[in-house]
């Protein structure tokens, strides 16, 4: 066993004999052999999981999937069938509330019964009875049988006494969903200061935002085995869509078994009857009730979706037929159809008919056998069941036939909306754009270019997000190994990641959250995952583009040559100082930023990541890049460290005569071919941008870049450079 | 095994409270109240002293004192190997909802017994002192080293039929069938001289028969017991100890499944 780890369970399996009559008497197990048989239930089929000390782990999944039984396992009240658990530390677990309590004793007696049992000596308890008591609320009350109490003080006393056992590892077993709101809050409070002392804490619940408020991991367990791992945020939310998943699915089989309920009743209608006179229960739902002189009538109806399926699930904003079959006794009267839909809870949501606005001398006549469709091309309802009313009425007015309740259909919703209807929206705030659909979040309209603009986004944005980060600092420092997982959307991958956020390369008690925040699907940081999804989205945007990169062994290489193609991006190194540009060893092509063997005009765009403080002689740098580039749009996007309150450029080193002339303290960052790293030569200032479009660029400017969602974090705001030739 | 030890001395409060608990619980809310655990031994005597001198007349010199200080005793015996084997049964709640040793359940019945039994012994001995038959110090002396015997005995028993009740619910009535023929099995109601030469070895086997002996050498008859018989008691304790220790050990491990 790890020193660090508090639990560690391997390959445990359980299994539990279900006895179909079960024969406890010697009797019955020696006369009636037959009567022992069981079935094996395998609970747990094989789990595996770590909780290193001080961590807290949260436990989920259905009713029945194994996590009560993992937590007794844990608390050596049972014994895996197979497989090997060890623990490090006095364990306590809170499986129960009030367990030995004797309804006679008074409140403080039991406190002491309660707290043996847990395993507190006398002097332990003597200790602690005056915090458990004044803990526990119950003032006078607690020198009366307990017998007296009402449940809720039962469950503060017992509460009090376990929260109150100083426990290396805790374990929590759903209790904490009793209790009234204040003192769910302070029970919380206690465990976080639990947590805060170092206990390792095992905590199952259904309420997300328990878990998300306390542990530090979510462990899925589904089918007896871990089915996900990861931030609570991310499981919970994978956790609750497959539920909501499941319950779709059980409501759609029941809507096929309905169908075909209804099938079977229509095959069983007599040859005359069929498509003339059909019972209500053959085509509409249960509760449908019907009303009318029935001459002309409805003899079926559905909802369909786009592929002319019946379905009982749509999206908001995707397309709804409404459609109805009649018959009319005697053909050639003038009808008109209605049709009204309402919520499951009475809300009347629309109505109309067929001939609404359909303008004078418009009118339907009564075929012998007919149908009639409204067809919705983007419903905008929210996510709710709706009851459908269908309607035949006559020119005057007269109904022929209204079935209420006719059809039903659902309604599955989004996260980001509530309320009754949807509305097509975008959002602007100031310079920024936010649309709903994620790949699209952060497209910042407006532009820094000097320290003016600079200042007044500054001062808008930064002190708000500041606050955050010190906030996220403090809880990663805190965290065991001083690392966490924070979850949000790469852009990148595409998807909800957990992004790792460490104390790597920080200089002090902020991480670097610039070069961290590494997404584990395409293990790019947060500076890397906004140029390249910015760079990815542009690109596609201009298809047969090509662009150079002033590297090739980088990640950020690798994914945008994975995306975009190995014709369209090409890269370099930069190797060593004697060979020529445009040799390639080792299939790795050299290339000196200053000295491009690239012809004029090759490329579109160009990439560049941290290379620009490296080099001696950065104008001519960007003079070969504008070389490089296609004229009019050809464009560069690069990321340098940029100090904001530095007007002038600073030169920390100079190669004079091959010599190397330091003018400040050598200060190197990482290189991907050599491990003695590159010196930077250069601290950049404002006059930056004026250089640079003296070197051949019509527009300089910087993209802001900051947000919580994707992990764009550091200093309240990241820029990302953008040159336009 | 001594790790083992250690945790029950761990747990040594739990097992006070339970202790505790029994004590306080079993006549609360009566009148009385805890005046019981004494009116009950001594209503017994005061039974024995008129049946046994008036009606069915026994030839032993006060027969009364001859019983009594057999018979709580053996009651302490009987009552945790038969009562014993509820021991965990009837907690059950506790078992399937926190982690003790399970020891501790069959160890604070027994434990409860004996007191029992000693507040009974307060009730014996003034008895004793009250009827004239006064007594021995040296004798006396090796009262605590039978009673510790005993206990041991009792103990293990107590173990090993409190685990084996959770599989086979009936053992709880077997045993109490088995102590009603036991007791004819150990020289209570009579003495060990009474008892026929090709039935001793019966007798001899019976752990509780030296016990009883020793308790009536030294009450009764005022004299100091021979250890050499209470050896074979002792081995037995010791024995039942160990097996009722490692059979309870092995069965614990699936007493949540099957309670």
């Amino acid at each position: 066993m790890k020193p660090e780890n508090a639990i560690e369970v391997t390959g445990v399996t359980k299994k539990f004999k279900v006895y179909y009559d079960k024969g406890s008497s010697l009797k019955e197990r020696v006369l009636f052999k037959n009567r022992s048989r069981h079935e094996v239930h395998w609970v747990l089929r094989g789990i595996d999981f770590e909780v290193k000390k001080g961590e807290s782990v949260g436990l989920i999944g259905r009713n029945g999937c194994g996590k009560s039984t993992m937590l007794k396992m844990l608390t050596r009240i049972m014994y895996p069938t197979d497989g090997t658990i060890e623990m490090d530390g006095r364990v306590s677990s809170l499986l129960e509330l009030g367990a030995g309590f004797h309804p006679d004793m008074s409140g403080r007696e039991n406190i002491y019964t309660n707290a043996s049992i847990f395993g507190l000596n006398r002097s332990q308890i003597e200790k602690r009875i005056d915090a458990i008591i004044r803990f526990s609320e119950l003032g006078e009350f607690i020198d009366n049988p307990v017998r007296t109490y009402s449940s809720g003080m039962y469950m503060r006393l017992a509460f009090a006494v376990a929260i109150h056992v100083d426990a290396d590892i805790l374990l929590i077993d759903e209790i904490l969903a009793v209790g009234d709101a204040g003192f769910q809050e302070k029970c919380f409070e206690k465990l976080k200061e639990i947590k805060v002392k170092g206990t390792t804490v095992v905590i199952v619940s259904h309420v997300m935002g328990q878990l998300e408020s306390i542990c530090d991991r979510v462990l899925w367990l589904e089918d007896g085995r871990v089915r996900a791992q990861g931030s609570p945020g991310k499981v919970s939310k994978e956790y609750l869509m497959e539920m909501e998943k499941r319950r779709e699915d059980i409501i759609e089989q029941e809507f096929c078994q309905e169908l075909k309920q209804r099938d079977a009743i229509k095959q069983a209608l007599s040859k005359e009857n069929a498509g003339i006179d059909v019972p209500l229960h053959a085509f509409c739902n249960k509760n449908a009730i019907r009303e009318g002189s029935q001459e002309v009538r409805f003899t079926d109806c559905a909802v369909r979706n786009l592929d002319g399926q019946r379905a009982v699930f749509f999206k908001t904003g995707e397309k709804l037929d409404f459609w109805m079959e009649y018959h009319a006794d005697e053909p050639g009267k003038e009808i008109n159809f209605t049709l009204n839909i309402a919520r499951d809870d009475g809300i009347y949501c629309f109505g109309t008919s067929a001939l609404s606005g359909a303008g004078e001398g418009a009118s339907i006549v009564s075929k012998s056998c007919g149908e009639a469709v409204m067809k919705v091309d983007c419903n905008s309802l929210q996510k709710g069941r709706y009851l459908v009313e269908i309607g035949i009425i006559g020119a005057d007015g007269n109904i022929y036939d209204c079935i209420h309740n006719a059809m039903e259909f659902r309604v599955k919703g989004d996260d980001a909306e509530m309320g009754l209807v949807h509305l097509k929206r975008v959002w602007k705030s100031d310079k920024y754009l936010f649309s709903p659909n994620k790949a699209e979040e952060l497209i910042a309209e407006g532009y820094i270019t000097g320290q003016k603009s600079f200042a007044e986004y500054y001062a808008t944005y930064v002190p708000a997000r500041m606050e955050y980060e010190i906030k996220l600092a403090k809880q990663c420092a805190s965290a065991p190994d001083k690392k966490m997982l924070v979850s949000g959307y790469c852009q990148v991958c595409g998807c909800e990641q957990d992004f790792q956020l460490d104390f790597q390369y920080s200089s002090g008690e902020m991480p670097n959250y610039r070069e961290r925040l590494s997404c584990p699907g395409c293990g790019l940081n947060s500076r890397q995952r906004f140029l390249v999804s910015t760079v990815l989205k542009k690109l596609s945007q201009h298809p047969e583009t090509k662009v150079y990169l002033y590297e090739q062994v980088t990640p950020v290489f690798k994914e945008l040559q994975k995306r975009l193609g190995m014709e369209r991006v090409t890269g370099s190194e930069y190797i060593s100082t004697e060979l020529p540009s445009g040799t390639v060893v080792d299939g790795i092509r050299h290339e000196n930023a200053e000295n491009l063997s690239f012809a004029d005009e090759s490329f579109d765009f160009i990439v560049s990541c941290d290379v620009f403080e490296h080099v001696n002689d950065y104008k001519k740098c960007f003079r070969e890049a504008a070389r490089i580039l296609r004229g009019g749009g050809g464009t560069i996007y690069f990321s340098i460290p940029f100090l904001c309150d530095r007007q002038e450029n600073f030169r920390r080193a100079e190669i004079m005569d091959g010599n190397i002339v330091y003018h400040a303290d050598a200060v190197y960052h990482g290189n991907p071919i050599r491990s003695d790293g590159a010196l930077v030569f250069w601290d950049y200032g404002w006059d930056l941008l004026k250089d640079i479009k003296d070197a051949g660029f019509c527009d300089v400017y910087m993209l802001p870049y900051y947000n919580r969602e994707n992990g764009y974090l550091g200093d309240g705001v990241q820029f990302l450079f953008v040159a336009v030739k | 095994m001594w790790k083992k030890c250690r945790e029950l001395l761990g747990y040594r409060e739990m097992i006070k409270s339970l202790v505790r608990r029994d004590l306080r619980g079993r006549y609360k809310s009566s009148v009385l109240g805890f005046l019981w655990t004494f009116i009950n031994p001594l209503c017994q005597i005061i039974v024995y002293t008129v049946v046994f001198s008036r009606i069915f007349r026994m030839d032993i010199e006060r027969y009364y004192l001859f019983l009594t200080v057999v018979m709580i005793p053996w009651v302490f015996f009987s009552s945790s190997v038969s009562g014993g084997a509820m021991a965990v049964v009837s907690q059950q709640d506790l078992v399937k909802k926190i982690y003790f040793p399970r020891e501790v359940l069959p160890i604070s019945f027994v434990t409860s017994c004996f007191v029992n039994m000693l507040l009974s012994f307060v009730v014996v001995l003034v008895v004793i002192a009250v009827s004239g038959n006064g007594f021995a110090a040296r004798a006396l002396v090796c009262l605590p080293v039978v009673m510790g015997i005993e206990y041991v005995l009792c103990l293990g028993f107590a173990m090993v039929v409190s685990a084996c009740t959770v599989y086979f619910r009936d053992l709880e009535h077997i045993l109490g069938v088995l102590m009603m023929a036991w007791i004819y099995m150990t020289p209570v109601m009579y003495d060990i001289s009474f008892v026929p030469d090709d039935l001793l070895a019966v007798f001899r086997m019976n752990p509780m028969t030296p016990v009883a002996v020793a308790y009536r050498e030294i009450l009764y008859y005022k004299r100091v017991p021979d250890l050499g018989n209470l050896l074979w008691a002792f081995l037995v304790g010791i024995l039942s100890i160990a097996v009722g220790a490692a059979v309870f050990a092995r069965l614990q491990k699936n007493f949540v499944e099957e309670l």
